[in-house]
C-alpha cells in the first residue's frame, strides 16, 4: 500500500499504523487509496482543520474577565469578578466536608444542610421560602468531602437581601431538638433511597479506596451514624468549623466590589476567627481493594474502575485534567458503531462499541487538597458486565504506552471548549472558591490555556505511567453480578504486562 | 521547559501576563443568503467559544410517516468514508453535536473556537444535508422500534395532552412506530431532498466577532442549497377525551387542558405567569426554600390528601397553545378532581398582587438565567429569526411579563373556560369519572 501525507502542518504527526511504518516513509511519494476495507487504525490522511502549534492557545482565551480580592479583619476572603451579566450570585464555601466529620456522627454535614431549611433565629420556616420566593431567588446547599458550599442568585437590585438571608441561613440556623428529630426521621427514610446510581458507586469507590479515612465515608452518613447526631454534636461541628478563615465569599455576575465588600463587612464581619481543633488533616491512604454488592432486581450491571490521582496541588494535575478528556465519555445513540470515527482516535469507544448492549461510560477526575482519584464508571446489562472493566483498564494502560497527537488534539480542543464555555455564574463563583482554597489564587483561564496547549503526548504518557502503571485499583460493582465479577488480582494485573487482554 | 509549564496550579506561571478586560454590550446582525437561507449573529460580550445553532422548520407536525426518526437514528452514523471524515473533523475539533427534533423544527447545536469555523461549517453542512440513504435503514427502523420503551404513567399523561387536543394532527402527531409503512430505499432521501430546503433553513451564532466573515463563511457552504418553499399547516384546536384502562394500584392519572395562547399572541405572557404562579411538585418532602413551595401546588392542591403529584403545562407554538393541569391521586376520589382543577384555577381570578409579584420574580429570574447561557441565548435567536425573521428582545419579554395584571389573568382564565377542554384519564376500567359533557353541563355551559 502507498501513502501520501498531507502536505501541511499536520504532516508533522506522527501517525502510527498498524499496518503502515511511517518511520521509513517519505511522506511526498507514497499514496494510498482509502478503502472501506481499511483496518481501524491505518489512517489515510486527515484533513487540515488549521490546528493551533503547541504553545499557542486561541485568541479568545487570552482575555480574563476583572478579578478583585480582600480579606476582612477577621480572616474572611472576599472575592468577585464582575460581568454585565444582569444577575448577581454569591458563593460562600466553607471548609468544612466529611472528612472533617467523625466517625460516630458521620453524615452531620449533610444533616446540618437539611436543617437549614427549617428556619433562622431571624425567620421562621415559611418566612424563609416566601423571603426568598419574593425576590425570585434561586438558593442551593451543596456539601461535599472537603467543602459545604452555599449559593444564591438574585437579581442585582436585592444584593443586599441576598446576603441577608446568606448569612442569616449559614450563621444563625436554629438547631432545636424538635427540628433535629423531624429531620432524623426524614434522613432516615432518604438513606434508604439508592436510585441515582452514580452516586452509589461513586460513594463506593471512595469507601473502599480510602479506608479508615472520613473522607472514604458517605456524605448522607449510614443508619446508625445519623442516629448519633445531637444538639450538641450540631453545636460542636459548626463552632470548630464555621470560623472566618475557613470561609470565602465569593459574587459573580453585576456586582460593585466596593459594595460587595461593604456588604460582607456588614453581615460577616462577626464572625469569630477561631474554633477548637479540628479533625482530618490528615492524608487519606489509597487503598487497593474491590467491593461487590450484589443485587439480582435490577437489570444493569455497574462498575467503578479507580485509579489514585494527583491532588489539586500536585505537578501533575493539568495533565490529569487532559487525561479526563482524553478519555471522555460513551453513550451507544451517540458512538456506537464499529469503524465510526470517533472510535478512529478512541480506543476505549471502539472497545465498549464491541460489547453488547452497552450502557453508559463516563470517565471522571477527582482531586482533593492532598490526594485524588481517576476512574470509569460502566453500565451494561448483565450478560455483558465483564468486558466493561476490561476495556476500561485496557484504554487506561493504552495511555501509558502511548498517546496519539490526535487524541491530545481532542483532549485540548475540548479543554478549550469547556473554558469557554464556563458562563454560567453559580460554577464560575464554585470555580473561583475552590481556586481560592486550593490554589490559593484567582487562575485565569489564559494561564490553564497556556499549560495546556504546551502539553506533549510524550511527556503526557510519562506522567500516565507514573501513576497508572503497576497500581493499586479501587473498584466497585454493583447489579446482578454474580458471574461476572473476577478476583482483585486479576484486574490489578491489568495495570501491568502480566495480564494481557 | 514543557514540565515547568504543564505542571504546578500553586504557583503562578513565569513571564504570563492575563489580560483583563471587561465584557461589552453584543450586538445582534442578520442577513438572508439569495437562495433564502436566513443567518443571524450575535456579537461577542466576552471572548468565548462560537455557538452555532441550525434551525430547519421541519418538525413532527410535518411527518405523520416518522421520517425525522429514522434521520435522528441515522445522523452522523454514515457508513460511507467521504462522510466519516467530515464526522472526524468535527470530533477532533472538540465539537459536541447536539440534534433535536421537535414539533414545529430540528435544531442542531454545536460550538467551536472561531478560528475552526471555516472547517466546522463545510462539515456540519455535510452531516446534515446530505445524509445519504444507506442499505441500512432498516436496521435504524427496526433500532428505532426497539429504543421505544413503554412510557411511565406520569409521561403518558403528558404526552397525551397535544394529540387529544389537535385529535393527532399537526401539532398532535404523536412519537409513531415506524412499521406499518413499507418504506423503499430512497423514500427518506426524497423526503430531505423536498423538505430541507433553504428557505426553511436558518444559521445562527453567538460569540462571533464580524457578522460578514460569518456570513461569507455560511454563504460558501449553504448557496447551494434548493431554495424550496414555504410550507405552513396550520394548527386546529379540537379539545377532546383519551381514556386508557391501567392497572395501578387504584391510582389514577388525570389531566384536563385547555386551549391557551400561541408563543407571539398577547396573552402567551399572561399564561406563562400562571403557570408558575401554579408551579409544580409531589409530595413535601421535596424541595426546600427558594424551590417553589410557596406556589398553588402546595398551598392547595396537595392539602388533599388524596392527591399526590401536581404538574401544570404550557405548550405554545407558533400558531396555537395549550394550557394543562394534570393530577396523580387516588382512584377513590376521581370524581371530584376535575372539580379540583376548575375551582383552583376559578380561584386564580381573585388572586393577591404579592403572589402575582412573587411569581413574576421567579419567572424574571428563570429568564435570566436562561439570558446569561449562550446556549439558551443560540437558540432563542435562532428560532425567533426562523419563525419570524426577528431579532429576540429579552427584556421586552421580561417587560410584557411585569406587566401582567389580575385583569389579564382572568382574561385568560374565561377565555380557558370557554374553550373545549381536552382530558386525559388513565385508570381502571371501572373507575367513575365525569365526562367532558357532565363536566360542561356543571359549570352551566351550553
Amino acid at each position: 500500500m502507498a501513502m501520501r501525507a498531507c502536505i501541511n502542518p499536520l504532516s508533522k504527526l506522527l501517525m502510527r499504523s498498524n499496518s503502515i511504518l511511517t518511520s521509513k516513509v517519505n511522506p511526498s511519494t507514497y499514496i494510498l487509496n482509502p478503502t472501506q476495507d481499511s483496518t481501524q487504525f491505518s489512517k489515510s490522511q486527515l484533513v487540515n482543520h488549521g490546528e493551533l502549534e503547541d504553545g499557542v492557545i486561541p485568541e479568545a482565551l487570552k482575555y480574563s474577565l476583572p478579578f478583585y480580592q480582600d480579606t476582612l479583619s477577621n480572616g474572611l476572603r472576599v472575592a468577585s469578578e464582575p460581568s454585565n451579566v444582569p444577575l448577581v450570585t454569591l458563593t460562600l464555601q466553607i471548609k468544612a466536608g466529611v472528612r472533617n466529620e467523625s466517625f460516630q456522627m458521620n453524615g452531620i454535614g449533610h444533616f446540618l444542610k437539611k436543617l437549614r431549611a427549617r428556619g433562622t433565629e431571624k425567620r421562621s420556616r415559611s418566612q424563609l421560602a416566601a423571603d426568598l420566593e419574593n425576590i425570585g431567588a434561586a438558593f442551593n446547599i451543596n456539601t461535599g468531602k472537603e467543602m459545604t458550599t452555599f449559593q444564591i442568585e438574585v437579581q442585582p437590585k436585592d444584593l443586599a437581601k441576598a446576603i441577608d438571608i446568606l448569612a442569616d441561613v449559614s450563621l444563625s440556623s436554629k438547631f432545636n431538638k424538635n427540628f433535629i428529630e423531624e429531620q432524623r426521621e426524614a434522613s432516615l427514610a432518604g438513606l434508604r433511597d439508592t436510585r441515582d446510581v452514580r452516586k452509589f458507586i461513586l460513594e463506593n469507590i471512595h469507601y473502599t479506596a480510602f479506608r479508615d479515612h472520613m473522607i472514604g465515608q458517605p456524605i448522607r452518613g449510614n443508619q446508625i451514624s445519623v442516629g448519633n447526631i445531637t444538639q450538641e454534636g450540631i453545636k460542636d461541628y459548626v463552632d470548630a468549623h464555621y470560623i472566618a478563615p475557613r470561609m470565602i465569599l465569593v459574587a459573580t455576575g453585576s456586582v460593585n466590589h466596593e459594595e460587595f465588600r461593604g456588604l460582607a463587612e456588614k453581615h460577616f464581619g462577626n464572625v469569630k476567627n477561631n474554633g477548637r481543633d479540628i479533625i482530618g488533616d490528615d492524608k487519606p491512604v489509597f487503598t487497593g481493594s474491590q467491593v461487590q454488592i450484589r443485587d439480582d432486581d435490577v437489570d444493569m450491571s455497574h462498575a467503578g474502575i479507580f485509579y489514585l490521582a494527583p491532588s489539586w496541588n500536585s505537578e501533575d494535575y493539568f495533565a490529569f485534567q487532559i487525561l479526563q478528556r482524553l478519555m471522555g465519555d460513551y453513550r451507544p445513540a451517540r458512538d456506537s458503531i464499529i469503524n465510526h470515527p470517533h472510535l478512529q482516535y478512541n480506543y476505549l469507544h471502539k472497545w465498549f462499541g464491541e460489547i453488547e448492549d452497552f450502557g453508559e461510560h463516563d470517565s471522571y477526575y477527582i482531586p482533593y487538597s492532598d490526594t485524588g482519584l481517576f476512574g470509569h464508571y460502566a453500565s451494561t446489562l448483565d450478560l455483558s458486565g465483564f468486558f466493561a472493566p476490561h476495556a476500561c483498564l485496557k484504554a487506561t494502560r493504552k495511555a501509558t504506552n502511548y498517546v496519539m497527537e490526535a487524541e491530545k488534539y481532542r483532549a485540548r480542543n475540548r479543554y478549550y471548549n469547556d473554558l469557554l464555555n464556563n458562563n454560567d455564574l453559580f460554577s464560575q463563583g464554585k470555580e473561583i472558591a475552590d481556586q481560592l482554597y486550593y490554589a490559593k489564587r484567582r487562575i485565569p483561564r489564559s494561564e490553564v490555556a497556556k499549560r495546556v496547549s504546551v502539553a506533549d503526548a510524550r511527556y503526557l504518557e510519562k506522567v500516565y505511567t507514573n501513576w497508572l502503571w503497576d497500581c493499586e485499583l479501587a473498584l466497585a460493582f454493583y447489579g446482578p453480578i454474580f458471574t461476572q465479577v473476577r478476583l482483585y488480582g486479576t484486574y490489578r494485573g491489568y495495570t501491568n504486562d502480566s495480564n494481557q487482554v | 521547559m514543557i514540565r515547568r509549564l504543564i505542571h504546578s496550579s500553586f504557583k503562578p506561571l513565569p513571564n504570563h501576563h492575563p489580560i483583563y478586560v471587561k465584557d461589552f454590550i453584543s450586538s445582534v446582525q442578520k442577513s438572508k443568503l439569495s437562495n433564502g437561507v436566513k443567518i443571524i449573529t450575535e456579537s461577542q460580550k466576552f471572548p468565548s467559544t462560537v455557538n452555532i445553532g441550525i434551525v430547519i422548520q421541519v418538525g413532527t407536525r410535518d411527518d405523520p410517516i416518522g421520517y425525522l426518526n429514522i434521520y435522528k437514528e441515522l445522523f452522523l452514523k454514515s457508513r460511507i468514508k467521504a462522510d466519516q471524515m467530515h464526522y472526524l473533523v468535527l470530533d477532533l475539533l472538540g465539537c459536541n453535536i447536539n440534534l433535536l427534533i421537535e414539533r414545529e423544527n430540528i435544531y442542531i447545536n454545536t460550538s467551536c473556537l472561531e478560528d475552526h469555523l471555516k472547517h466546522v461549517i463545510p462539515a456540519l453542512k455535510h452531516a446534515i444535508f446530505h445524509l445519504k440513504n444507506p442499505e441500512d435503514t432498516s436496521e435504524a427502523i427496526e433500532k428505532f422500534n426497539s429504543k421505544l420503551e413503554p412510557e411511565s404513567k406520569e409521561d403518558s399523561l403528558k404526552n397525551f395532552v397535544l394529540p387529544t387536543s389537535y385529535s393527532n394532527k399537526t401539532l398532535g402527531i404523536r412519537c409513531p412506530r415506524i412499521t406499518e409503512c413499507k418504506l423503499e430505499n430512497d423514500d427518506l432521501e426524497k423526503f430531505l431532498k423536498k423538505k430541507f430546503t433553504a428557505e426553511k433553513t436558518t444559521i445562527a451564532a453567538t460569540g462571533i466577532t464580524d457578522h460578514k466573515t460569518f456570513e461569507s463563511l455560511v454563504a460558501e457552504s449553504f448557496s447551494n442549497l434548493d431554495k424550496g418553499r414555504l410550507e405552513f399547516n396550520p394548527a386546529i384546536y379540537t379539545g377532546g377525551t383519551y381514556r386508557e384502562n391501567i392497572d395501578d394500584n387504584d391510582m389514577i392519572y388525570m389531566c384536563l387542558g385547555f386551549q391557551a395562547a400561541g408563543f407571539f399572541e398577547h396573552d402567551m405572557a399572561t399564561f406563562t405567569v400562571i403557570k408558575s404562579i401554579i408551579g409544580d411538585g409531589g409530595g413535601f418532602n421535596i424541595g426546600g426554600p427558594g424551590k417553589g413551595m410557596r406556589s398553588r401546588t402546595f398551598t392547595k392542591f396537595l392539602i388533599y390528601d388524596f392527591l399526590k403529584t401536581v404538574k401544570s403545562y404550557n405548550h405554545a407554538f407558533t400558531d396555537s397553545g395549550v394550557f394543562a393541569l394534570s393530577l396523580v391521586g387516588f382512584e377513590k376520589y376521581a370524581e371530584y378532581m376535575p372539580e379540583i382543577i376548575l375551582n383552583e384555577l376559578y380561584d386564580l381570578a381573585y388572586i393577591q398582587e404579592e403572589e402575582l409579584n412573587r411569581a413574576k420574580n421567579i419567572i424574571t429570574r428563570e429568564a435570566l438565567i436562561n439570558y446569561q447561557r449562550s446556549l439558551s441565548r443560540l437558540e432563542d435567536l435562532a428560532k425567533n429569526c426562523a419563525f419570524f425573521y426577528n431579532t429576540p428582545d429579552e427584556f421586552g419579554y421580561l417587560k410584557k411579563i411585569s406587566q401582567v395584571s389580575v385583569e389579564d389573568i382572568r382574561r385568560s382564565l374565561l377565555n380557558m373556560f370557554t374553550s373545549q377542554f381536552s382530558m386525559i384519564v388513565l385508570t381502571d376500567k371501572n373507575t367513575k369519572i365525569p365526562d367532558l359533557e357532565t363536566i360542561y353541563k356543571r359549570m352551566g355551559r351550553k
